[in-house]
């Protein structure tokens, strides 16, 4: 009896000390991240950014205090990173949990805030019903107040918070701008709410290319796809624009695609100006091994097949010097054409973005049709091809001071640029249309990374890659593709019943051999 | 120790001299190859998270069939009796009998290499999550090989220590999992996320070796080793 009540105790202890070791490792939050890119642990360039604050900075989360069950983990894993912020920044930042619902006041400061509650599914005594809901995060500094309304997962908390504390922080804020009258669709309605995106870190502002004071306190120009020529006034101030040391990125087709009739090529006057600049934007549509499947109709029915003007490109293919690139698996460039950079006296290039070493062309007949665009049967036609570039450095302009069109005052023409600036270019717009972004998220990625990357360099977009998806299998043949699958599930089994079968029919031989021995004695 | 050592051998290489050590393995590579190719080049992405996914289910169902012999086998037929007259501490024929099984398990786990193999073969995958997935598979098997032998020695019949075991692991498993914390009030569906194997696992998973996690785990296979041990001791 004696001995069941000690084993009793025992046991008790044992599993109070299990809980309460729980307990303590659980407040120490101590986790080693074995990701590659390092994602569940604050970034490099979070840290430093935290460590480099001059101020106290105080992060306010507000959740409601009867939260429904699947939030429970969800508000774990947000403090758990509001921690990791005051860990490193060795407390400049302050963090606080309040229940709004507590109180009316506190609600009205959050309405002030832009933050309002969020309705939540809950499932209670077998009944789905709806409630209402805080998880938000509100950001002080000095003066200032910028709020994350509603955090609705973790993935992207980091960068949020990140571009949040840059955003309130920085003395300067950077002004990017688009056109909206004349390119082939406005950027602020191009889907997956890029400017809306982009205004999160900079002051975004519509410009029209006729106004020279528009684009005088422009940090960088967007300047998505022209079908036509641009009208002389509007070229002269672009090119001024870059000749001064505005930052430029086109977004630009090489062939205009035309789904009821043939595509053409585009022969807008933006070409010549760019040419001025040692860049050339090549008239031609990129096919490629890597690329995506696509779901089309044939009249009769909907198909889905791989689509080689969809181009897929890997991250191997993606210039890692750019570190927004490093983590990001891949970009899908629909109908893309090549580009071609040179050098000069004034002005370098890199290039960002190439096809397999198994991309083809099609020139001057622009098909699209999915099931015309076989590979071709000389494999000498296939190659590599740039697809994004950056050219840097001085620019000359377009103009030569004897050829300004009449109608336009030159009094503060610039020939020869005296700023280095940066020129993006990449050889199509259609990645930057709703439907393409919504399916390949990765697009929205580089797009805002490469915008960081000539603004503020690389400090947001090693955070923003991490929210990216995994990697990308390589591209194979089908006959590869079901070669690895059923070697895969055959090999292995198959090496076990050999040796299982070798290793039993020896057994067997010995135990045999053993029973002779005994017998003969 | 040496004598540990001596009651892990006889455990390890039991299973090897019959042919259900072999069938088990190959049956665990088959589905698990299985549903992990099933849908991988449709995916296209390199990486094992659906393996993970699958791996604890088919180790609920594959781990019991491996641990319910340990003591029950031993009851049933006897021989119970002459181990316990051997001159070993009843902690090492627990612990002998535990890495036993837990060795073989972690073979057959080592057998699946071929998957990451592949996904190597085939591009850049982050290795992280592939350490800490199979880190967190073995922990998962250690915890049920814990839970199977607990079950095998409370009965001499193999078949019900199958069904406790697998009840008591499937039990630990799912109370983590969506469907059942989405139904709980928000006080149990913390703490079923706190005793729970799988919300465990999750993150350990996505590659983040957190310590909660581990001490959960050693200390869910030290409680249900030390209730083995109290069977046994109650009963010798």
């Amino acid at each position: 009896m004696k001995k069941g009540k000690n084993l009793f105790i025992e046991l008790a202890f044992i599993v109070l000390i299990v809980i309460l070791a729980n307990l303590i490792l659980g407040e120490l939050l101590i986790r080693f991240d074995l990701t590659r890119d390092k994602r569940y642990v604050l970034s490099k360039d979070t840290k430093s950014i935290v460590r480099g604050l001059d101020d106290e900075v105080f992060m306010e989360f507000y959740i409601s205090r009867n939260i429904p069950a699947n939030i429970v983990n969800l508000k774990k894993e947000i403090l758990d990173v509001l921690k990791e912020y005051k860990i490193v920044s060795k407390g400049r930042i302050r963090i606080k949990e309040t229940d709004p619902m507590s109180n009316t006041d506190i609600e009205r400061r959050l309405y002030m805030y832009g933050i309002s509650p969020v309705s939540v599914n809950v499932f209670q005594k077998d009944k789905a019903e709806v409630v209402k809901t805080y998880i938000a995060i509100s950001v002080f500094y000095k003066d200032k107040v910028e709020s994350i309304p509603f955090v609705q997962n973790i993935n992207e908390l980091e960068y949020k918070l990140t571009s949040i504390l840059l955003k309130i922080t920085s003395p300067k804020v950077f002004v990017v701008g688009y056109p909206q009258e004349g390119p082939e669709f406005d950027l602020s309605a191009a889907g997956a709410d890029l400017t809306g995106e982009l205004a999160k870190q900079y002051k975004v502002v519509p410009v029209s290319l006729r106004r020279q004071a528009d684009l005088d306190n422009l940090d960088l120009l967007i300047v998505p796809n022209y079908k036509h020529d641009l009208p002389d006034l509007e070229l002269y101030n672009l090119d001024q624009f870059i000749v001064k040391g505005g930052k430029t990125a086109f977004f630009i087709n090489g062939v205009n695609i035309d789904f009821e009739a043939d595509s053409k090529a585009n022969l807008s006057n933006l070409f010549q100006l760019l040419r001025s600049k040692n860049i050339t934007v090549n008239h031609d549509l990129v096919n490629d091994y890597s690329n995506e499947v696509i779901v089309f109709s044939d009249g009769r029915q909907q198909l889905a097949a791989p689509y080689p003007q969809f181009v897929k490109v890997l991250n191997e293919n993606m210039n890692k010097s750019y570190s927004s690139l490093k983590n990001l698996a891949s970009v899908t460039l629909p109908w893309t054409s090549t580009l071609s950079f040179s050098n000069d006296d004034l002005s370098g290039f890199d290039i960002i973005m190439k096809t397999t070493m198994r991309a083809w062309l099609t020139k001057r007949d622009y098909t699209i049709d999915p099931t015309k665009l076989s590979p071709p049967q000389d494999p000498g036609m296939l190659g590599q091809f740039i697809l994004c570039g950056m050219q840097y450095g001085k620019f000359r302009s377009f103009y030569k001071e004897e050829n300004i069109p009449r109608n336009i005052d030159a009094s503060s023409f610039v020939e020869t640029g005296e700023n280095e600036t940066r020129i993006l270019v990449v050889g199509t717009s259609h990645f930057l249309k709703d439907n393409v972004l919504k399916r390949f998220t990765n697009n929205k990625v580089f797009f805002l990374n490469i915008i960081d990357s000539m603004l503020l360099g690389d400090k947001l977009a090693d955070i923003r890659t991490k929210i990216t998806t995994e990697p990308a299998i390589r591209s194979l043949s089908d006959g590869a593709k079901l070669t690895i699958k059923y070697l895969n599930f055959l090999l292995m089994p198959l090496i076990v019943v050999v040796y299982g079968l070798i290793r039993f029919i020896s057994r067997k031989n010995k135990g045999k051999a053993a029973e002779e021995k005994n017998e003969a004695l | 120790m040496k004598q540990m050592f001596n009651i892990f051998k006889r455990e390890f290489f039991g299973y090897f001299n019959s042919m259900i050590a072999y069938i088990f393995i190959t049956v665990f590579l088959v589905l698990a190859n299985f549903f992990f190719f099933k849908g991988f080049f449709i995916n296209n992405v390199l990486t094992m998270r659906s393996f993970f996914e699958i791996t604890p289910w088919i180790f609920l169902f594959f781990i019991p069939t491996v641990t319910m012999r340990l003591w029950a086998e031993e009851k049933r037929t006897g021989t119970r009796e002459i181990l316990f007259t051997m001159p070993v501490s009843e902690w090492d024929i627990v612990l002998g009998k535990f890495f036993g099984a837990l060795v073989f398990v972690a073979i057959a786990l080592f057998l699946t290499i071929n998957i990451p193999v592949t996904l190597l073969f085939l591009g850049r995958p982050d290795m992280g999550p592939v350490i800490g997935g199979y880190l967190g598979l073995f922990f998962i098997a250690a915890s049920y090989i814990a839970i199977g032998m607990f079950a095998s020695s409370i009965t001499s019949n193999q078949i019900i220590a199958y069904i406790i075991g697998a009840a008591i692991c499937f039990l630990l498993f799912v109370l983590g999992q969506s469907f059942v914390t989405i139904t709980a009030s928000p006080f149990w569906a913390r703490f079923f996320a706190a005793i729970s194997i799988s919300s465990h696992f999750d993150s350990i998973s996505r590659g983040v070796l957190d310590l909660v996690d581990l001490g959960y785990y050693a200390g869910l296979t030290a409680v249900f080793l030390f209730l083995v041990y109290v069977m046994i001791k109650k009963r010798v």
